[in-house]
């Protein structure tokens, strides 16, 4: 949102709060409370509900996987046919293989949960350069989910929910761009991988 | 013509329409008693709160073992493990890596420590049931908006918000703020607060509640304006991309092949191949968030827009996978209000005299005036 829109929507929510005092009426203070809320943003218990307010032809996810040592690749499932998640599973990317794993029982997070926590992470960092995320680099989005990664490896320490296992040593951060295939109908999913612990340099 | 020269008057009644109800003390006391459950399924107390149904009735586990039967009853009622009475899990976070709220300036972590996580139900639960019982508001209510306020702002500043408890915070807020404006205004004019229509500060607080629901629809769908340059229905088709997202997420959730992680996603490309159908039907959803202010006009409007918001929550739960059964449950309790219908309905039957137009303002107060 531009300035001087929530600037209006500031003037807004004291205006109507005057007039709901002047006239003593509960209505304008409605007015009130839904343009403070639309301006302050996320600040909780204040929410602007930015959720699905701007659908785009491109959407993303996170995925957590496990890097199975190279010589037991023989014993991981064969892919069925068909790209969809649940027959695929493990993906080869940048050389390595990547075997999904479920997050919640292994981290007490949830996959949406994980991208949260992840693209804040980016915005922060992006907005203490001087620069927005989607223009941050591969380099760059790298050593953020290194350090994603440790912190996820900390926190399922602390996990109160039902627990499948540990986290494997090796562990990858997927990330998937969902596109609409508008030649034959349907959608492309393409994985990439972010990053990969133990990271790149202690290799 | 007839309309500029009537204006006025129309908008004076409007006006009127618009103010303050009159609430029963049977609505309060059910409304307050059903709101003080949902607090306590949201304060983060641990176990053994957390599970203390399953703890204490084995026999209930079968009853929420899969998904179809935990979600046996809905529609129109949330899932079966929504409706028992579990708090929330602990606070686990030592750390706020990417504050929010109050913690920009607040540490919060104390809320995971766990001599304050063991002394925690000492407070809540003595708190909610002085709330449910509506003794000592002044001070259990900004005790409970404190605690809720504090541990969901500690959750929210890990980096991933999260909208599900919002609403119960904010209430907690707004009615701490009627309450404690009572109070002083006690203090200060040395007698209660009744207004020029004899409202009370009962009246006010349950309508500042439903006041406050009402505007968090409202949000929601103001920002879908705003934030897409008023095309959002437009690009409402391409919501089919978000649906693959979030089964996708589901999936990798818990790795669920069975109900997510298939190739075709159930709406996904049918949102896409057909954009007009999508666009009237998003329409009908975002029309419902940006006039929900329509429950203002009286109780049986009230009604309907609470039912029109719980089909809406349960379709976006079926085709986004997106829930919010607190949310759901609040607006059973405030704006659905059974208990107020059945009490209408018995008086019907018995053909109250006190029985008037549902829609007009005064009923209210002649049920209430009526023996019962």
């Amino acid at each position: 949102m531009s300035e001087e829109i929530i600037r209006n929507l500031y003037i807004l929510a004291a205006l109507g709060l005057a007039t709901a005092i002047w006239f003593r009426h509960p209505f304008p203070f409605l007015i009130a409370f839904v343009s403070f809320s639309l301006a302050i943003g996320e600040f909780y218990p204040f929410s602007n509900f930015p959720m699905y307010s701007d659908p785009d032809d491109r959407e993303n996810y996170f995925v957590l996987s496990a890097i199975p040592d190279q010589n037991n690749i023989d014993q991981l499932p064969e892919p069925k046919p068909g790209s969809a998640p649940a027959n695929t599973p493990y993906y080869q990317l940048d050389g390595m293989i990547c075997r999904p794993l479920p997050s919640y029982p292994f981290t007490g997070l949830t996959a949406p949960t994980i991208k949260k926590m992840f693209k804040s992470r980016m915005n922060t960092f992006a907005k203490k350069h001087g620069t927005k995320r989607k223009h941050l680099n591969s380099e760059q989005r790298r050593q953020l989910g290194e350090k994603f990664l440790l912190y996820i490896r900390e926190e399922s320490q602390k996990s109160t929910a039902p627990r499948r296992g540990e986290l494997p040593e090796k562990l990858a951060l997927l990330e998937f761009w969902i596109e609409p295939d508008r030649i034959n109908g349907g959608f492309i999913e393409t994985p990439t991988l972010v990053a990969h612990l133990p990271a790149q340099d202690q290799n | 013509m007839n309309f500029f020269r009537r204006s006025p008057y129309l908008f004076k009644r409007l006006c009127d329409r618009l103010r303050v109800w009159k609430f029963s003390r049977y609505e309060v006391v059910f409304m307050r008693v059903l709101f003080a459950f949902v607090i306590y399924q949201t304060m983060p107390l641990g176990k053994p709160f957390s599970t203390l149904t399953q703890d204490l009735f084995p026999a209930i586990n079968p009853a929420i073992s899969s998904k179809e039967k935990n979600e046996s009853l809905r529609p129109p009622l949330p899932p079966i493990v929504e409706l028992l009475p579990n708090s929330s899990q602990r606070m686990t976070f030592d750390s706020q890596p990417v504050p929010n709220g109050i913690a920009h300036w607040v540490d919060l972590t104390f809320f995971s420590n766990d001599r304050f996580v063991a002394l925690l139900p000492w407070i809540v639960i003595p708190a909610i049931l002085l709330y449910a019982s509506g003794i000592g508001l002044p001070i259990t209510l900004p005790l409970l908006t404190f605690i809720s306020i504090g541990s969901r702002t500690l959750s929210n500043s890990q980096g991933a918000i999260n909208h599900g408890f919002q609403l119960v915070s904010a209430i907690l807020l707004v009615q701490t703020g009627v309450i404690l404006f009572g109070v002083i205004y006690r203090l200060i004019k040395k007698k209660h607060f009744v207004d020029s229509r004899q409202r009370t500060i009962r009246d006010y607080y349950i309508y500042s509640t439903i006041l406050l629901c009402v505007s968090f629809y409202m949000i929601a769908g103001y920002i879908k304006l705003i934030k897409s340059d008023g095309e959002w229905i437009q690009n409402s088709p391409y919501i089919g991309i978000q649906l693959v997202k979030t089964d996708r997420q589901n999936y990798y959730t818990n790795m669920d092949g069975k109900h997510f992680g298939k190739a075709k996603v159930r709406w996904a490309s049918d949102m896409l191949e057909h954009p007009n159908f999508t666009r009237v039907f998003m329409a009908c959803g975002l029309c419902l968030e940006l006039f929900a202010f329509i429950a203002l006009f009286g109780r049986a409007w009230c009604a309907v827009t609470g039912l029109m918001i719980l089909a809406f929550h349960q379709l976006n739960d079926s085709i986004m996978g997106l829930m919010f059964y607190h949310n759901e449950k609040i607006v059973w309790i405030f704006l659905v209000n059974i208990p107020f219908w059945i009490v209408m309905l018995n008086r019907r039957i018995r053909k109250d005299p006190a029985l008037i137009p549902l829609l007009s303002d005064e009923s209210e107060d002649e049920i209430e005036a009526s023996p019962a």
